[in-house]
């Protein structure tokens, strides 16, 4: 579904690799967790894949269709949660659901459903018609989680997601990501807590320095590893 | 004042981006293009900048034979003294109370006169890049063509530096005053930029009246004033200077160098600076955090909405050029800091604009009705058509438009949103604001002299359709390097260079719209083709430009890091 050919990535005319020739590929129905110790490349190769950094080399492609080629229509196929939770303060919580509604041309019905939808599950209905400069830190990022799920994508890429969210809050999302790869879609996820990761995902990327260094499910992963323990022990050795 | 000079060097990084230029030029080496560009557009100014200390020469000669030649002094302080008081009101306004950082601030263990001060110190530098290209130029050709010596040039250097204190002291004291007193629940934001547009339109109103005053002839005593003038040394200085007193000080202590009345002066001048300053000092520790504290707060109702309530607010499929001009408008209106500076600038300037016609006797106002036949509507048209695409070339609306999405960018570049989808609806809101422009003017203008609904109908057409090229070219520079990472909006509008180059270019354009307007009346054309020809001539240039920033925005948007 989402296939990255040898990317490159450099910074400061090439002194720096941010990321060094990676590939991978996302299949459906799958999570794909994204480690890496901090610095490692993993936003900015989530970057990359939803346009907004360009690579220097390589090949990116959604269900088979190039990025560069196709951006509009790929666009249309994932959404993306950054980490950090920018997001326009200045619209109330519904203002903004609306936008991206409109941005990915959501039927009312169909924005009606999961606007409803979400907001009760995220417990935000109360606080959809304030201004998101009164939202919590937490808040910010359930409503750009909303506003990503609207479009109801067939990749959902999400940089840190559980950061900062109360616990209800990430059990209920960690559910949600199940439901979609049940659906047949994916997630594509980068964490630091490599519990969630052990538990959640069915394969792993470790990334190190740019380059990913192990990849596949927990099982191949304790195979590369001599201390085979935990996704902990095998992050620790690998990345050491 | 323990703290201040660390608060006042960090100030000037920030405000300066010094660290992130030497970051981004040494150390990443990235864009090095955009320091020659800079470089470039500042050379282009040169040869308007030699017109403009030719025309002070000008000035200088023909101010001599009357003997009135300190006026150029005057007008050089008084014109730079208001500027500051005007310009320092939204200054202070953003920096003071707008700023994100203040959060990190208020809770260290520093006065808050100490921070009011490092604030106040950048704000003055600030001021100076402002002030300088003024003062610079006037106070020199007044001291060469004089041939004047070294005690001169000494006064020119203590004034310089004491310039900018008497007016952003006193708009910061008004400023304060006024945010402690509309620090309340509610729509605190919007009061707070209606006040302030208002507050700089009353001072431009004292202005005009005690200019109005000062400067009134008595009927019948022409002959004599004039007689007076030229035999009392710059005996105008007092009439003009009158509106802010300071200039008179600081005027007086340049012309009278070599004696005690003008030492008298300058100590006035500084001493009355200094007095002002600490005044402000005192005020602070009184009124600052209680204007400041809980003025970014943001009330939320937390209101239990049922889901028919909530299923009202969720809207039928929008176009994205729809959803994109209704999310810039409403986030352009609900950020103080953008709307004093684009609409309170649609709004300021021309009030502004309009005081040399309400300051001097009523003549221009009756030269102007009684210019306004048949024989000259062509004219009258076109110049208000033009001044509508003077504002739209002056308000930054366009030269911010990407500037302004901040670190949200990134919503509208993930979006599956056509690139000219997304210029269309930033095109409109900026055309949208400069309908507001044109209400006002029309308005103004009707009280002045009854319009036309002719003229109504063609300088609101003419008027849009020869703004967007402006609007368009705004957005090519804004794109070309938008200042994205910023956590002061004010960096976005106020602190963006890209407002100044578009002005530029913008004079430009209106230079190319004069000559058009010319050469449209000197072929004698019929006034209907004319205008046509005119609103031929803009729609070419919007779809031609519009195609040229859909090609480089395209380019850019996947570019940006």
């Amino acid at each position: 579904m989402l296939k990255l050919e040898n990317v490159s990535k450099s910074y400061n005319n090439g002194a720096l690799k941010a990321v060094d020739n990676i590939s991978f590929e996302v299949n459906s129905g799958e999570i794909f967790g994204f480690l890496g110790p901090n610095g490692a490349g993993k936003t900015t190769t989530l970057k990359m894949i939803v346009g907004l950094l360009k690579q220097d080399k390589g090949n990116i492609s959604i269900n088979g269709m190039d990025f560069e080629k196709h951006s509009l229509e790929t666009k249309k196929m994932i959404s993306y949660v950054p980490d950090n939770h920018e997001v326009y303060e200045r619209l109330t919580g519904i203002e903004y659901l609306n936008f991206m509604a409109d941005m990915y041309g959501v039927s009312k019905d169909e924005r009606s459903k999961k606007i409803n939808e979400y907001l009760e599950l995220f417990e935000l209905k109360s606080s959809a018609t304030d201004l998101i400069k009164s939202y919590s830190h937490g808040m910010k990022q359930k409503i750009v989680l909303i506003g990503a799920l609207l479009n109801d994508p067939e990749i959902f890429i999400l940089d840190e997601p559980l950061v900062g969210l109360d616990p209800k809050s990430a059990f209920k999302l960690k559910e949600i990501m199940r439901e979609r790869c049940n659906a047949g879609k994916s997630v594509f996820f980068s964490t630091h807590v490599l519990e969630v990761a052990e538990r959640l995902c069915d394969r792993i990327a470790i990334i190190r320095k740019g380059k990913i260094i192990a990849c596949g499910t927990m099982d191949e992963l304790k195979h590369q590893s001599k201390n085979k323990e935990s996704l902990e022990n095998i992050f620790l050795e690998l990345t050491e | 004042m323990r703290g201040l000079g660390s608060l006042i060097k960090m100030h000037l990084n920030v405000n300066f981006g010094i660290s992130a230029i030497r970051y981004k030029y040494f150390k990443q080496k990235k864009e090095l293009w955009q320091p020659v560009i800079f470089f470039i557009a500042f050379l282009s100014l040169l040869p308007i900048y030699i017109g403009f200390i030719n025309l002070l020469s000008g000035a200088f000669g023909t101010l001599k034979s009357i003997n009135q030649e300190g006026v150029l002094l005057l007008i050089g302080i008084l014109g730079s003294q208001i500027i500051l008081f005007i310009f320092g009101i939204s200054h202070i306004f953003s920096k003071f109370y707008y700023a994100e950082d203040m959060q990190i601030l208020v809770p260290l263990p520093v006065k808050p006169s100490t921070i009011l001060t490092a604030r106040f110190f950048t704000v003055m530098i600030n001021e100076y890049l402002t002030v300088f290209p003024i003062i610079l130029p006037i106070l020199l050709v007044y001291g060469i063509q004089s041939s004047l010596s070294g005690l001169y040039w000494l006064y020119c250097i203590l004034i310089i530096f004491a310039i900018p204190v008497i007016p952003l002291a006193l708009s910061t004291i008004v400023t304060m005053i006024f945010m402690r007193y509309t620090n309340i629940k509610g729509k605190r934001d919007l009061l707070r930029v209606m006040g302030g547009v208002l507050m700089v339109v009353v001072i431009l109103g004292i202005q005009i009246i005690t200019q109005r005053t000062a400067s009134n002839i008595p009927q019948g005593g022409e002959a004599e004033y004039i007689a007076t003038l030229i035999n009392e040394r710059n005996i105008l200085i007092n009439q003009m200077g009158i509106s802010f007193p300071p200039s008179i000080w600081a005027s007086n202590a340049l012309i009278n160098f070599n004696n005690s009345s003008g030492l008298f002066s300058l100590l006035t001048f500084v001493g009355i600076s200094v007095l002002i300053f600490f005044l402000m000092i005192s005020v602070s520790e009184k009124v600052f955090y209680k204007g400041l504290i809980g003025g970014g707060e943001v009330s939320s109702k937390k209101k239990n909405l049922s889901n028919k309530q909530l299923s009202r607010k969720i809207e039928k499929i929008r176009h994205p050029i729809l959803a994109v001009l209704e999310k810039d408008i409403k986030i352009l209106i609900r950020t103080p800091i953008f709307l004093m500076n684009s609409i309170g600038s649609v709004i300021i300037i021309p009030v502004a604009l309009s005081i040399p016609l309400f300051s001097s006797d009523d003549m221009i106002l009756k030269t102007i009705t009684d210019f306004y036949t048949s024989n000259n509507i062509i004219l009258v048209n076109l110049i208000m058509a033009g001044f509508i695409m003077f504002i739209a070339a002056n308000n930054g609306i366009g030269a911010t438009a990407f500037s302004r999405e901040g670190k949200q960018f990134w919503i509208l570049r993930v979006a599956p949103l056509k690139v000219e989808h997304q210029l269309m609806g930033k095109i409109l809101s900026s055309a949208l604001v400069q309908i507001l422009a044109l209400i006002i003017i029309i308005g103004g203008a009707s009280f002045i002299l009854p319009l036309k609904l002719s003229t109504i109908i063609v300088v609101t057409i003419l008027g849009v359709l020869g703004s967007i090229p402006i609007i368009e070219i705004s957005m090519l520079i804004d794109i070309a390097r938008p200042i994205l990472d910023w956590d002061n909006p004010q960096k976005a509008v106020k602190q963006n260079m890209n407002v100044l180059f578009s002005m530029l270019v913008g004079i430009v354009y209106l230079v190319g719209y004069t000559v058009l307007c010319y050469t449209v009346i000197k072929i004698e054309l019929n006034m209907i083709a004319s205008y046509l020809l005119i609103g031929l001539i803009f729609t070419v240039i919007s779809v031609i430009l519009f195609k040229a920033l859909s090609k480089f925005a395209t380019k850019r948007l996947r570019e940006i890091e």
